[in-house]
């Protein structure tokens, strides 16, 4: 093989071999900025939601100062005549659910008896105590107690407030709630982002679960995820679970999954875990987070930039072939031919080789070409000197 | 005058007649060879082996059979 092919072949494959590694470190610089993405999207998810807390805390709140004041309400719980009582606040409560997302109202008793009196959601079920972490932080302050509870079937979100008549005297507890599901729908509607609520089992009571589903006429879906009971999904499918996550594992701040392509978009994944007001984790919430602008853009941006290396690479490769050729292979080629011809003429009897060969430059090549010049010159005038006359 | 300078003188004659460079198709019998045919004189003494290397050669650079 020639020392040109060889030249150009270890060129060739430099040019590849940076070429691949540029493309290699682009493609893993993009993976980096889809995951940040994802990241961010998982945390803006998580913040939003303890945003959401807060604000859907503060609305229950104010709902339920107003109707603490109501004197009519409270002379109605006093009399002690719960039909009474529902048939009265039961229009409230509808147009509460309708504009407010509330979804529980409790009337329970003071201690010692601590029982419910009403529930206006839900009028044949009373006598019972709730002895929920919300209502116990309630009686124990007398000041509100509030936060994510965890029910028999469903998560939701309560306030109570002690409940005092004109005199000051506790007369019981009034308590709000919405089911969180209400959450993930405005989140979604917000975002475009789409959630999963997923609860231990552990934590649900299986009768009372499919007890809820059958009052409601939904479907019960307690064997359809192992330990786990799906509670909310924004989506129609459940791309957006991933039952490999080991789910108790998850930090505070949350974890980024594997990004899906799915029929209509790329998404990243994410999720984050979910507390009670007690602080004990219930589940997890899933993010499916639509990257798929991103990602084509990222995609098209290491499209072309691939395809401006190679060009790039190809005309490096020429550029410098063609000054290699230029500067050395060039010259050795029309200097091995001068040689040639010189050399053999020499041998023919044409002595004088005086300045057939010139140095085409100063430079290593043009040195030695000066340098053979003199030396041939040197032989003919020998041989010159041996010829027959 | 030996059979070797009669050899190349016919070498000469073929050379003029087929109008061919003759400093350039000495030489190329010259490298054919492994010395100048340049310096074979009528003085030079025959040697059989540097003669039959010569029609071989000649034969192969100027494509006809030179005989002596």
């Amino acid at each position: 093989m020639s020392i040109r092919a060889k030249v150009s072949l270890i060129i060739v494959a430099a040019v590849v071999l940076a070429a691949t590694g540029l493309g290699w470190y682009l493609q893993a610089t993009f993976a980096s900025n889809l995951e940040g993405l994802a990241e961010r999207a998982v945390e803006n998810a998580s913040a939003d939601f303890e945003a959401q807390e807060r604000a859907d805390i503060a609305k229950l709140d104010s709902a339920l100062q107003v109707m603490l004041t109501r004197s009519d309400i409270g002379e109605l719980y006093e009399a002690g005549d719960k039909q009474a009582l529902y048939d009265y606040v039961l229009p409230m409560f509808d147009q509460l659910k309708e504009e407010h997302s509330i979804t529980h109202w409790y009337f329970e008793r003071e201690e010692p008896d601590s029982t419910v009196f009403l529930r206006v959601h839900n009028f044949d079920k009373d006598g019972d105590e709730v002895p929920r972490s919300t209502y116990l932080a309630a009686v124990d302050t007398k000041e509100v107690g509030a936060g994510k509870d965890l029910g028999k079937t469903a998560f939701a979100l309560r306030v109570v407030r002690p409940w005092y008549d004109d005199e000051g005297e506790l007369i019981g507890y009034m308590e709000f709630g919405e089911e969180i599901g209400h959450f993930f729908e405005g989140m979604h509607e917000a975002s475009g982002d789409d959630f999963a609520l997923v609860i231990w089992k552990g934590r649900l009571d299986r009768d009372a679960y499919a007890d809820f589903h059958e009052t409601r006429d939904t479907e019960d879906n307690w064997d359809d995820y192992g330990e786990f009971v799906v509670m909310d999904n924004t989506r129609e499918d459940e791309i957006i679970l991933d039952e490999s996550v080991d789910l108790e594992g998850i930090p505070d701040e949350g974890i980024v999954l594997e990004t899906v392509d799915v029929d209509d978009g790329t998404y990243a994944r994410g999720a984050f875990p979910i507390y009670d007001n007690a602080g004990e984790q219930a589940g997890v919430v899933f993010i499916m987070h639509d990257i798929t602008e991103v990602a084509d853009e990222l995609q098209q941006t290491w499209t072309t930039v691939l395809i401006g290396i190679a060009v790039l690479g190809a005309v490096l490769l020429a550029v410098i072939l063609l000054v290699l050729n230029s500067l050395v292979f060039g010259r050795l080629d029309r200097m091995v031919a001068t040689l040639e011809d010189v050399s053999t003429r020499l041998l023919g009897g044409d002595y004088d080789v005086e300045g057939a060969i010139t140095a085409s430059g100063n430079d290593e090549i043009g040195k030695f070409e000066e340098f053979f010049g003199k030396f041939l010159d040197a032989v003919a005038q020998t041989l010159k000197g041996l010829a027959p006359k | 005058m030996g059979k070797l300078y009669d050899a190349v003188m016919a070498v000469e004659r073929e050379v003029e007649r087929k109008g061919m460079d003759p400093f350039r198709a000495r030489g190329q019998m010259s490298l054919e060879l492994g010395f100048m045919v340049g310096l074979i004189d009528e003085d030079t003494p025959d040697d059989d082996e540097k003669l039959a290397a010569l029609l071989k050669a000649a034969e192969k650079t100027l494509g006809v059979r030179i005989t002596v």
